[in-house]
């Protein structure tokens, strides 16, 4: 499975691209892992080349909202896009959501859970996804309800994880492994989406 | 184009407010009137407005020198929110390229690496504790109202700290009933929460914190006050107290009284220490009534 990861500080780049080099992919399958510190040099990067997922993230140079015109650049053809961020917003969130994020992860969870971990499982649920959907695009009906409802999740699961399954929220916790687990034991036939809501800044949901 | 004399209306209704005790109506008029007046490039409304402004600044001393006290603390704090936003992003970045280094680190198994990673880990644990005050304290996040009995939620605060006080005794007085206020439980939980910790921390071992609710005169809000008998604050410091970065007990991010402050300053309430030195700390904060007619029954 191919992953890109862009994020300007090259000390987080570095360890991002560790952690995922070292990690057990889907079925047992390694990932190949490239890293790129300039959004633009990103975008051309993923016009030449298949990926399977972009990880990107948020604030870029001095630029609060350059992930997001990454995000927005992406087409449903594109691979699915995780956001990573030590700057989480619930607007941003929204608007990352909105653009068609796979998932919002905080670099410093609010949660304190350890953000590898949401990482690594994300991205594994996402490849696992793919390997699933190849035909799927970005558009997943659940994270799409999931993005039309995220007002009314925030305002019930803001800080949380919650699982989305059939347009409707099957489950929530606190850590992604932890639900991704429990869920993987109720609905072993069919994963629901699982989406991480930040918890800070409440005041512009909608 | 506005019409020429456009702002005197304005101003004779703005007068009139100032007349009537409303000041606060009457400056935010005012203010607003000179900002169009300015955009408007409209030299003769600018000048009205500003002679105006100027002659109830002297009629109205004490008044003015409160707004212009809360406009500097606003552009203060807005300085601070600033930094600490920026603060809590580079940190963050940081503290996230750290655990990933620590990870390798993890699979060593000598006892001195098992022992130093533990203590990083925990060292940097706390450094997540203070960038997350950071992120908090840097948005401002306007109250969810909701008129609440304040009784049940102070209530269960105080049971959660007994719980984990250890030889400080923790306690609750408060009537039978109190107005209801307007409140956004989770920031007031998160408030109080703070003034409790803050309490405990200050509090020798056989010591009281007490939490002692009642109603306000004339119905118009509640008094929470938080007791503590540890060694209370110095005269000097009881304003600077709520300042960002003022005071810093251990493992804390020196932003905790300040959050309060901006929290309890958000629902229109007021905080202020009243203790005595030497003799134990007393946080005050009032909180407003909700409207009669929402008030739950």
């Amino acid at each position: 499975m191919k992953v890109l990861a862009i994020d300007d500080q090259p000390e987080v780049l570095k360890q991002i691209e560790k952690a995922i080099a070292t990690a057990e992919g889907p079925h047992g399958r390694r990932y190949e892992v490239a890293g790129l510190a300039d959004h633009r040099e990103a975008l051309q990067r993923l016009e030449a080349e298949h990926f399977d997922v972009v990880i990107v993230d948020m604030v870029m140079g001095h630029d609060e909202t350059e992930g997001l015109t990454v995000l927005q650049k992406l087409t449903n053809k594109s691979p699915i896009t995780i956001v990573l961020t030590a700057y989480p917003s619930i607007p941003n969130c929204v608007e990352s959501m909105r653009a068609g994020a796979w998932d919002y992860l905080e670099k410093v969870p609010a949660n304190g859970s350890d953000p590898y971990e949401n990482l690594l499982t994300s991205l594994r649920r996402a490849c696992e996804f793919r390997i699933a959907h190849p035909e799927a695009g970005r558009t997943i009906p659940d994270l799409d309800w999931a993005q039309k409802h995220l007002g009314e999740l925030l305002r019930e699961h803001a800080g949380e994880v919650v699982a989305v399954l059939d347009e409707r929220v099957v489950g929530h916790g606190t850590t992604y492994a932890e639900l991704a687990a429990r869920m993987k034991d109720q609905y072993p036939a069919t994963a629901p989406t699982i989406i991480s809501l930040p918890e800070i800044d409440v005041e512009a949901v909608e | 184009m506005l019409d020429q004399d456009w702002h005197l209306p304005d101003i004779k209704k703005a007068l009139g407010l100032f007349d009537s005790g409303r000041l606060d109506e009457g400056v935010a008029l005012l203010t607003a009137g000179m900002d169009r007046a300015i955009k408007a490039k409209d030299r003769n409304a600018a000048l009205a407005y500003d002679v105006v402004l100027a002659l109830m600044r002297s009629e109205h001393r004490p008044f003015f020198d409160l707004v212009e006290q809360a406009r500097e603390r606003k552009i203060k704090l807005d300085a601070w929110r600033s930094l600490s936003a920026r603060s809590a992003h580079r940190i963050g970045n940081q503290l996230f390229a750290s655990l990933g280094a620590l990870r390798t680190l993890r699979g060593l198994d000598a006892p001195e690496a098992v022992e130093a990673v533990a203590d990083i880990e925990a060292s940097l644990e706390r450094v997540g504790t203070i960038v997350k005050e950071f992120q908090r304290f840097s948005v401002n996040e306007e109250p969810a109202l909701l008129p609440t009995d304040l009784r049940p939620l102070l209530g269960d605060l105080v049971r959660r700290y007994q719980r984990v006080a250890r030889n400080v005794e923790v306690a609750i007085e408060a009537p039978e009933s109190l107005p209801h206020c307007q409140v956004d439980r989770n920031q007031i939980d998160q408030a109080f929460g703070e003034l409790l910790e803050n309490a405990l921390h200050h509090t020798p071992p056989g010591g009281k914190v007490v939490v002692k609710a009642s109603a306000m005169d004339s119905g118009k809000g509640v008094l929470v006050a938080v007791e503590d008998t540890g060694p209370g604050v110095p005269a000097e410091n009881k304003e600077r107290l709520f300042e960002a970065f003022f005071s810093t007990r251990p493992g804390g991010s020196g932003l905790g009284l300040a959050i309060v402050r901006q929290i309890i300053e958000n629902h229109g309430g007021r905080i202020r220490e009243t203790g005595t030195p030497g003799k134990g700390a007393r946080f005050e904060v009032e909180l407003p009534a909700a409207p009669k007619q929402e008030t739950n029954p």
